[in-house]
């Protein structure tokens, strides 16, 4: 009698867990649907200028031959290439910038008088878009791979730091007098209490530092010329190659939509959701 | 009210797209480069000879780039340009020959390789491991250079490394050793070799037969050309005027040029360098088809030009309008090339 009374509400929830299980997997796919026909139809619409000719296919490129272009800078590894030095010099600065930063915010957080002035300093630095640092960096590192990866870093920097400093600032005070009472104190208390309870803030931070790293290389490789994706684009613009152009503009977005759907939230999932127990 | 707004907004951004200059009979808008070897250009913006001439008002704008330049001619942005060969073939092939039209020539000769003083560079080979600048990826100077390079034997695959940089740019960088050497159209070369401790390595008449080559061309909008012959005819005679004053009064177009150079770079360019520059360029209303051939080949053997076959560019020239004002002026005529050798 007790068991039945037991499993009754447990059948039902499992009735429901069901229920709602399909329901997801319809949501899901209805989900797909929805994306398949929106895309279809941009590619139909994409078609349907380039068949009317409203524009001339010099200016407006077919997707036949953009795909073209994509399949023979695939076989001829120029694509690759640029991809690969692109990621390398990305990594590079935005390594930089995270070495860098996530100190520096923490510090900012912590500090009052550093906050007062390098925090001010930080605030003015991220309303300038890094790619104005380019004129300066050219001089200051040559025409090289330092003065693209210093406009990457001063890009990525500034988000960090700031993100990082405001979830110091914003992490409940209570934390920090248990970690006192509990005897943590000096880097421990950066260490082991600071940089798990600013996590949130930090990886906010870093997905921000993070596009804006990307832009800035983009805009660094327009501008300065020589091997990577930017530079890729740069070469069809000055060749007339417009094919080459929007291969390339989808490269860019590819590469970037992966990174933000697998690196940032995976490691949210990871290490943010599941330690707070925030996961749907 | 919000939706009239709206549509308001897209007819005033659809307006602006489509573009119609309202005076189109009446403007003509040219392009050129702020370079010694568009004389005709500077001289006719500083003394307003074609507005005299040709009965229309002529709008300007100075490009930094001959690629830039081609770009607004494809916008229907410009109807005639100054240009250097390379960016002009660039165009014509990428439009499938759509887009323009070599009228005339402009200039021959103005361009070297300048090297460091102290790069230690004292023949070809040394350039291995070197910075070589060009004013642009795939312009005129860039295809001159990796074609010489090629030649030599350091071609793709060599330790050279050429650099597409602006030619300000390139002076600067020049005096800050970040360059070692860069293949550069006039003023530019010159005053790399008095300004920024440059030396003179390699003239680029001396690569080609009687030492001519087209640095510049005057080309124009396929369909501007089509619609105006008239107007493009009096442009046309003014430019050859304009060529044959400037061979005939150089102290003149000197003074001109250098008037226009002014107002577009800030400041004149010292007597000094005007003087040694002029010594390397000449104006010349031929646009030299076998050498343009010769270039086109080039720019295909460097991928520049797209095609599994060296494109046909031979129906690039116009001369009809060229030819008929000299014919006027009793001048000899410039030969049309039938056909691309192969």
């Amino acid at each position: 009698m007790n068991n039945v009374a037991h499993q009754a509400p447990s059948a039902a929830l499992t009735a429901i867990a069901q229920t709602k299980a399909r329901k997801d997997r319809l949501d899901r796919w209805r989900i797909y649907a929805m994306r398949l026909a929106f895309f279809a139809s941009l590619i139909g619409l994409w078609h349907a200028l380039v068949w009317l000719e409203v524009w001339d296919e010099m200016i407006f490129p077919s997707l036949p031959q953009v795909t073209e272009t994509l399949w023979l800078g695939m076989s001829d590894q120029s694509l690759p290439a640029a991809i690969a030095i692109s990621m390398q010099r990305l990594l590079i600065g935005y390594g930089l910038a995270l070495c860098i930063g996530i100190p520096l915010g923490l510090l900012l957080g912590r500090v009052r008088w550093l906050n007062e002035t390098v925090g001010m300093l930080a605030m003015g630095l991220q309303a300038l878009p890094s790619i104005c640092w380019l004129p300066l960096a050219v001089l200051w590192f040559g025409l090289g791979e330092s003065a693209m990866i210093f406009v990457v870093v001063m890009g990525a920097l500034m988000a960090l730091t700031l993100a990082t400093r405001d979830g110091v600032k914003n992490m409940p005070p209570l934390y920090m007098r248990a970690a006192h009472v509990l005897g943590a104190s000096g880097w421990r208390l950066y260490v082991h209490v600071m940089l798990p309870a600013t996590l949130p803030a930090v990886l906010t931070g870093a997905k921000l530092g993070w596009s804006f790293a990307w832009r800035s290389l983009m805009a660094a490789e327009l501008l300065l010329v020589g091997v990577g994706l930017g530079s890729l684009l740069e070469r069809g613009r000055e060749l007339h190659d417009m094919s080459l152009v929007v291969a390339v503009m989808v490269v860019i977005m590819f590469v970037g939509l992966m990174t933000d759907r697998w690196l940032f939230s995976r490691l949210e999932q990871r290490f943010v959701h599941r330690r707070w127990g925030t996961s749907a | 009210m919000r939706w009239r707004l709206l549509a308001g907004f897209y007819g005033v951004i659809l307006s602006l797209a489509t573009g119609s200059p309202a005076f189109a009979d009446t403007v003509i808008r040219v392009g050129h480069l702020p370079n010694l070897t568009h004389p005709q250009a500077l001289v006719g913006r500083a003394t307003g000879e074609f507005e005299k001439n040709a009965g229309a008002k002529v709008e300007w704008t100075a490009f930094n780039a001959g690629a830039s330049a081609m770009e607004a001619l494809l916008a229907d942005e410009l109807d005639l340009a100054y240009v250097g060969p390379s960016p002009a073939l660039n165009a014509y092939v990428r439009s499938k020959g759509r887009v323009l039209r070599v009228v005339a020539g402009a200039a021959s000769g103005g361009v070297a390789l300048v090297v460091r003083k102290d790069a230690g560079i004292r023949n070809p080979a040394d350039l291995k491991g070197k910075r070589v600048a060009v004013p642009g990826l795939g312009n005129t100077q860039d295809v001159a250079l990796r074609s010489w390079l090629k030649a030599k034997g350091l071609g793709a695959g060599s330790s050279v490394q050429v650099m597409p940089v602006k030619n300000p740019e390139i002076f600067t960088l020049f005096q800050r050793k970040e360059l070692d050497a860069a293949w550069v159209p006039e003023p530019w070369a010159t005053r790399l070799i008095q300004e920024a401790g440059g030396v003179l390595f390699v003239d680029e008449r001396d690569l080609w037969p009687e030492g001519k080559f087209p640095s510049t061309l005057l080309v124009a909008r396929t369909d501007f050309l089509a619609k105006n012959r008239a107007l493009v005819k009096r442009f046309v005679g003014t430019h050859v005027d304009l060529t044959e004053a400037i061979i005939q009064k150089p102290d003149e177009a000197k003074h001109n040029i250098n008037a226009q150079l002014a107002k577009l770079m800030g400041k004149p360019l010292p007597a000094a360098q005007l003087d040694e520059a002029f010594t390397r360029i000449a104006a010349t209303y031929d646009p030299i088809p076998g050498a343009l051939l010769k270039a086109a080949r080039q720019a295909w053997e460097l991928k520049y030009l797209p095609g599994a076959q060296p494109p046909d560019v031979a129906p690039i020239f116009d001369l009809s309008l060229l030819n008929e004002t000299l014919r006027e002026r009793g001048k000899p005529l410039v030969a049309v090339p039938a056909t691309v050798k192969r």
